[in-house]
C-alpha cells in the first residue's frame, strides 16, 4: 500500500498558526526583561568555575586538569567534539564474553552502562543515553535474564543518541526489550470468535510517554487551551486503533512462536499472519485495511512523529535531564524550534544538525548552548537550577577524583544502587515503572518550589528513606571502603592534591568548592564545612590528613549546592 | 598513604561497630504525648498497575461463571483446565448479605484463601465496583458523553492520582493527607511528623498541608547515618569525638544562607529527614512480629512497628501508605497475578495476626486501592486498562463478611459496561469509599466535605462497612 497515510493537515496548520500567534506571557523564570539581544550570553568558558558549571550540566563534572584545559574555550566546540567521538559499545562486550565461552551474568548490561557512564570518553553521549533511558523507559526489573535484551536496548539508545528522533522511535519500537517490557511481543490481531482484542499497552504509552503526551501543547511546552480547557490529544478509540498497529511482532527466528537463540538482541520481526488486517484509525490518521505490518508501523510512527506536540514534549524533558528542573517557556520553545528545524546555530556561529526535523544533535545543542545556561550566576533568579539525579552526583565524584580501577562487575554496591536505604534510590535502566523514577510534572508538596508551582521531578527521590542512603553510599566510596572482600582496591580516588591542602581547611574547601560545585557554595556552606573539619587538628599526618579530606568531601556532596547546579 | 591497608582496617573496624547507631538514641527524641486509648490507623495498600477485579472476585454460580469464561476465553484457558480459575478450585464466599444477590454467588481464587478466612471471620469486607466519578454515570450517559467524566481515564499515572487525590497527576493533596490535616486540627497534641507514613513510593495519597509524609524503610530497619569510618578513627583516637559530633550536627543543619528555592528546599528536606529518622529510630522498637519476607510483608511489618509506637511518636491518628506493584497484567496474567494475590493475602493475614497480638486490630482499618480495574475482554494472555474495580477492607471495626457496592455479572452487553472491551463503569464513587473510611477515622461531616468536596453528588455518603 502506498500513501495510506492521511494526516489532518488543517488541524496541524491551525495549531501552528495558533502557536505563532500566542503571546508569550512574560517568561516566568526571568529576573527582568531580557537584555538587548535576548539571553544570548556567550558560550565561552572564561574561568574554571565556568568550565565546572558547564560540565556538571552537560557531562559528569571534571577533574582539575580538565578544568584548566578547557578554560578559555567555547562550549560549542566541546559539544561538537563530543558529537564526533567514537561510541562506547553496549552489546559488543557481552557478545565478546559469550564468544569466548565466558559466563554472561544477568546484570552484565548494567555493568556495561556503569562503566560507560563513569569512565568512558564519550561523556555527552552517555549523558544522553541516560536521559533517553528516562524518556523511553525500559526497566530491567521484571526481566528474568535481562543482560542481552537490555544491552541491545542500551545499544539502540546509544546508536541514535546523536541521530534522529524518528529513527530512535523506530529502533525503540523494534527492540525486544521494549516489546517484552510493554508486552507487545507476540501481540496478536483480534480474534472475533473469542472476542480477544490486541494488547493496548504500547499504543497507550508510545503516545502518552514517548512522543506527544496527554494534552495539546504550545510550542513552548505550555498546555494549549480551548475555551479555557486543556485539549486531550487522543481518546481510547485512538488507542484501540493504534493497538492494531503493534500486532504481529516477535523475536527473529524460525517462526512467530520460536525465537532464534540470538533473537533477544536482534531487531524484532513482523509476522504478517498475526498482524491485524483491519483498518487502523488514530490521531486523524487512517491506515487502510490490508496494510502489511511493517508498513503499518512505519506509517504510524510517521504520523506520531508529525504531531506538533513531539518537539515541545520531548524538549522540555530533555532540558530537565541536563540543565533546568523547571525550564522557562522561552527555553522550551527555543529547543523545540531546533527540533523542528533540525538545526541550531550557537552563539559562536557553529551550526548543529542536518536540517531534518527531529535531529537530536540540533536539539541537544540547543539545550546545552541556550543563553540561560551561561547566565552569570549573579544574574540568576531564585527559581533557576537543576536538582541533580543521585546517579549523576555519584558519577561526578568518580570523575572529579579519577577513581580507579572501576571494575563494575565486582562492585556489588553498584548493583544495590537502586535501594533507597543503602543506595542511591536510582539505578540506570531500573526504574520502578515505565513512568520513570519521577514525573516530569512533579511539584513537591510543602516546599518553596512547590508553593510557586515549579516542577522539581528529582525531589521525588529526596526523602527520609533515601537521604541517609545517599550519604551512606557516598561515604563508603569517599572513604574508599568499597571493593572486594580481600581488600583489592576498586574506585581508588586520587586525593593527592587535596591531601596537600589538608592542613589549611579553608584552602581545601575552596578547592572542593570549585571542583564539586563550580564555585557555587554559599559563604555559610564554606564556613560550615571548614569549621566542621577544623574540629580535627592535624596531629597525626598519616591519619588526620586523609580524614580531613574524606570528611570534607563527604560533607560537600551532601550540600544543597552539590544537589542543585545553577 | 596506603589507602589499601587503611581500607582493610576500616572494613574490620566496621564489623565491630555497626551497632553504634544506638549511641544516637540518646539524642532528643520526639516528646511522647500521652493520650487516651482512642488510637486509629488507616492503612492504604495501593496495588499499582491496575488490579484485575474480574480475576480477583469471580462469579461462582454456574451461569455467572460461564459468562465470565465466555467474556475472556483465552485468559481463562491460559490458567489451564484444572488451574486456579477452574470453578472447582475457587473458594466460594458465604456473605451474610447473600440475599442481596439472589442466586448469584461469588468466590475468591485459591491464592486469596487468607482473605477468604478473614472474610468469613467477619474481619474483611468487599466493596464492589469502586472508581472515580464526577457524577453518577451509566453506559448511556457515558457513550452519549452527556455526563462529566474524570479526566484521562485509563492512564496509569493520572488514575493513580485520581484515586489518591481526586484529580489527575499534579494534584497537591491526597485524601489520606487531608484526613491527616483534619486529625491535626482536631488533636492539638498530635505530632504531625509521623502521622503520614509511607513505606512505598512518595505518592500523592499522603500529601497534606500539615506535614511532609515520613518515608519509613520497609522491613523495620531504618538506616541511620553510616559513621563507620569515623567510628573506627574515633576508637583509635578519642580526640576525634569532636569531629564526629560536628559532622552529625552538620547533617542536621537546614540553613545555609541560600536564596535559590531548590537549595533551600533541599537543605530543609535533607536536615529534617535526618533528624526525623533519628527520632523515629529512637521511638520505635522492633516488635519481632512474624511477616512474610515479601515486598508487601516487609512494608506491613514496618507499619505494625510504627503503630505499636504510636504513643512514643505522639500520633493518636496515623495514615499509612504501602504499595505493591506488578498489577499491570497486559500479558502473562495467569502466571503473574496469582503470585501477587498470594503476596497480598499472606501479608494481610500476618498483619491481622500481628495487630491482634499488639491489641491494635480494633483500632485498624486497612484497605486496597488501585489505578483502575481491567477490561473484562482479554487480549490473549492479559487484560487492558479498565475503570471500576473491586476492593478489600479489613480491620477490627469492619462490618465484615459482607459485599458492599455492586458486583456486575460479566454480561458485557449490560449497562454496567462501556460498549467496547468491557470496562466496568463504577457504581461507587471513590468519595463514598473514602468518606466511609474518613468518618470512622474521626472526621466530622464538615471535615469530610472539605476533604472530599464532591461526596454528596452520589448515593449514600457512608457505605456502612465500618461500625
Amino acid at each position: 500500500m502506498t500513501r495510506a497515510l492521511h494526516i489532518a493537515m488543517p488541524l496541524m496548520t491551525l495549531l501552528s498558526t495558533a502557536l505563532c500567534a500566542t503571546m508569550h506571557a512574560s517568561d516566568a523564570n526571568a529576573a527582568a526583561a531580557p537584555p538587548r539581544g535576548g539571553w544570548n550570553w556567550p558560550n565561552t568558558l572564561s574561568t574554571r568555575e565556568d568550565v565546572a558549571r558547564f560540565l556538571i550540566k552537560a557531562g559528569n563534572g571534571a577533574d582539575m586538569t580538565t578544568l584548566n584545559a578547557l578554560t578559555g574555550t567555547d562550549t560549542a566546540d566541546w559539544v561538537a567534539r563530543e558529537f564526533a567521538k567514537p561510541r562506547t559499545p553496549m552489546l559488543a562486550p557481552l557478545l565478546a564474553r559469550q564468544a569466548a565461552g565466558e559466563p554472561v551474568r544477568n546484570d552484565e548490561h548494567a555493568n556495561v552502562f556503569w562503566d560507560a557512564l563513569l569512565q568512558a570518553d564519550d561523556v555527552l553521549r552517555q549523558r544522553m543515553v541516560y536521559a533517553l533511558s528516562q524518556f523511553f523507559v525500559v526497566s530491567d526489573k521484571p526481566f528474568g535474564a535481562p543482560a542481552f535484551p537490555l544491552a541491545h536496548y542500551q545499544e539502540q539508545l546509544s546508536r541514535h543518541a546523536f541521530g534522529n528522533f524518528r529513527d530512535l522511535l523506530e529502533a525503540v519500537t523494534y527492540a525486544p526489550a521494549m516489546a517484552q517490557y510493554l508486552t507487545y511481543l507476540r501481540n496478536e490481531k483480534a480474534d472475533p470468535a473469542s472476542g480477544r482484542v490486541p494488547d493496548e499497552n504500547y499504543a497507550r504509552e508510545i503516545l502518552q510517554l514517548f512522543s506527544i503526551g496527554l494534552v495539546a501543547l504550545n510550542l513552548d511546552g505550555t498546555p494549549a487551551l480551548r475555551n479555557g480547557q486543556q485539549i486531550e490529544t487522543y481518546d481510547n478509540t485512538d488507542i484501540e486503533g493504534l493497538a492494531r498497529v503493534f500486532t504481529g511482532l516477535s523475536l527473529a527466528g524460525p517462526s512467530f512462536y520460536t525465537p532464534a537463540s540470538d533473537g533477544e538482541y536482534q531487531r524484532l520481526v513482523m509476522y504478517d499472519a498475526f498482524h491485524a488486517p483491519e483498518q487502523k484509525r488514530f490521531l486523524d490518521t487512517v491506515i487502510p485495511a490490508g496494510t502489511a505490518g511493517d508498513a503499518s508501523i512505519r506509517l504510524a510512527l510517521d504520523a506520531i512523529f508529525a504531531h506538533p506536540n513531539v518537539a515541545p514534549f520531548f524538549a522540555r524533558q530533555l532540558i530537565q535531564r541536563f540543565t533546568d528542573s523547571d525550564p522557562s517557556p522561552g527555553y522550551v520553545r527555543r529547543v523545540a524550534i531546533a527540533f523542528n528545524q533540525g538545526r541550531f546555530r550557537s552563539a559562536n556561529g557553529t551550526v548543529f544538525g542536518t536540517g531534518r526535523r527531529g535531529d537530536l544533535q540540533a536539539t541537544l545543542a540547543a539545550v546545552l548552548l541556550h543563553g540561560s545556561v551561561f547566565r552569570p550566576t549573579d544574574r540568576l533568579w531564585a527559581g533557576d537550577g537543576k536538582l541533580r539525579e543521585p546517579v549523576l552526583k555519584f558519577a561526578q565524584w568518580t570523575r572529579a577524583f579519577r577513581a580507579a580501577p572501576i571494575i563494575t562487575d565486582i562492585e556489588y554496591r553498584l548493583f544495590l544502587a537502586s535501594r533507597a536505604d543503602i543506595g542511591l534510590d536510582q539505578h540506570p535502566f531500573r526504574a520502578r515503572s515505565v513512568f520513570n523514577f519521577y514525573r516530569p510534572g512533579y511539584v513537591a508538596p510543602g516546599t518553596l518550589s512547590g508553593d510557586r508551582g515549579f516542577t522539581t521531578p528529582e525531589f521525588q527521590l529526596v526523602n527520609e528513606g533515601s537521604i541517609n542512603g545517599y550519604v551512606n553510599f557516598m561515604t563508603d566510596f569517599i572513604f574508599n571502603q568499597t571493593g572486594t572482600s580481600d581488600g583489592s582496591p576498586l574506585f581508588d580516588p586520587d586525593y593527592s592534591a587535596e591531601l596537600a591542602l589538608a592542613g589549611d581547611a579553608r584552602a581545601l574547601v575552596n578547592r572542593l568548592n570549585l571542583l564539586l560545585t563550580a564555585g557555587q557554595m554559599s559563604d555559610a556552606e564554606i564556613e560550615a564545612v571548614t569549621d566542621t573539619i577544623e574540629t580535627l587538628a592535624v596531629e597525626n599526618e598519616a591519619l588526620d590528613r586523609p580524614t580531613r579530606v574524606e570528611a570534607a568531601i563527604t560533607l560537600v556532596i551532601s550540600l544543597p549546592s552539590y544537589a542543585v547546579i545553577r | 598513604m596506603n589507602t589499601h591497608t587503611r581500607r582493610v582496617f576500616l572494613k574490620q573496624a566496621g564489623k565491630g561497630l555497626l551497632g553504634t547507631s544506638a549511641a544516637f538514641a540518646g539524642l532528643a527524641a520526639t516528646p511522647a504525648v500521652a493520650f487516651s486509648g482512642d488510637y486509629r490507623a488507616l492503612i492504604c495498600i495501593f496495588l499499582k498497575g491496575g488490579l484485575d477485579h474480574a480475576d480477583t472476585l469471580l462469579p461462582y454460580d454456574e451461569p455467572g461463571y460461564a459468562l465470565l469464561r465466555q467474556a475472556r476465553p483465552s485468559l481463562m484457558a491460559s490458567y489451564g483446565v484444572s488451574g486456579s480459575r477452574s470453578r472447582s478450585a475457587l473458594l466460594p464466599l458465604n456473605p451474610s448479605n447473600q440475599s442481596r444477590f439472589g442466586s448469584r454467588r461469588f468466590a475468591l481464587p485459591p491464592q486469596l484463601a487468607g482473605l477468604k478466612d478473614l472474610f468469613e471471620a467477619g474481619d474483611l469486607a468487599i466493596v464492589g465496583n469502586v472508581g472515580p466519578l464526577l457524577a453518577p454515570t451509566d453506559r448511556n450517559s457515558f457513550e452519549a458523553e452527556s455526563v462529566a467524566l474524570p479526566a484521562r481515564l485509563f492512564s496509569h499515572n493520572d488514575q493513580q492520582s485520581t484515586w489518591q487525590a481526586l484529580d489527575v497527576e499534579g494534584a497537591q493533596l491526597g485524601w489520606g493527607g487531608r484526613f491527616v490535616d483534619a486529625a491535626v486540627r482536631g488533636n492539638p497534641a498530635l505530632n504531625p511528623k509521623y502521622a503520614a507514613i509511607t513505606t512505598g513510593e512518595l505518592d500523592v495519597f499522603l500529601a497534606s498541608q500539615s506535614t511532609r509524609q515520613f518515608s519509613a524503610a520497609a522491613g523495620g530497619s531504618q538506616r541511620d547515618l553510616n559513621m563507620v569510618a569515623i567510628d573506627y578513627l574515633l576508637e583509635s583516637e578519642p580526640r576525634r569525638a569532636a569531629l564526629r559530633e560536628a559532622i552529625v550536627a552538620f547533617y542536621q543543619r537546614s540553613e545555609f544562607g541560600h536564596r535559590a528555592f531548590m537549595k533551600r528546599d533541599y537543605a530543609q528536606i535533607s536536615a529534617q529527614g535526618i533528624r526525623n529518622v533519628r527520632d523515629y529510630i529512637a521511638a520505635t522498637v522492633d516488635q519481632n512480629l512474624e511477616f512474610p519476607q515479601t515486598t508487601l510483608g516487609a512494608q506491613l511489618k514496618t507499619i505494625a512497628n510504627a503503630m505499636a509506637a504510636n504513643q512514643a511518636l505522639g500520633t493518636p491518628r496515623q495514615v499509612f501508605y504501602a504499595t505493591l506493584g506488578g498489577f499491570d497484567t497486559h500479558s502473562a496474567q495467569s502466571s503473574q497475578l496469582p503470585i501477587l494475590q498470594q503476596e497480598l493475602a499472606d501479608a494481610l493475614v500476618a498483619f491481622q495476626r500481628a495487630l491482634q497480638a499488639l491489641g491494635l486490630w480494633q483500632n485498624t482499618t486497612v484497605f486496597t486501592g488501585s489505578d483502575f480495574g481491567r477490561t473484562v475482554i482479554d487480549n490473549g494472555d492479559g487484560t487492558d486498562h479498565g475503570w471500576g474495580g473491586h476492593h478489600f477492607v479489613a480491620g477490627g471495626a469492619v462490618r465484615g463478611r459482607r459485599i458492599y457496592g455492586s458486583v456486575p455479572s460479566a454480561d458485557l452487553g449490560s449497562a454496567s459496561y462501556t460498549s467496547r472491551s468491557g470496562r466496568l463503569i463504577p457504581s461507587v464513587a471513590i468519595e463514598q469509599y473514602a468518606g466511609t473510611l474518613g468518618r470512622w477515622f474521626g472526621l466530622t461531616p464538615q471535615d469530610l466535605d472539605g476533604a472530599l468536596p464532591n461526596r454528596r453528588r452520589f448515593g449514600p455518603t457512608d457505605l456502612g462497612f465500618l461500625s
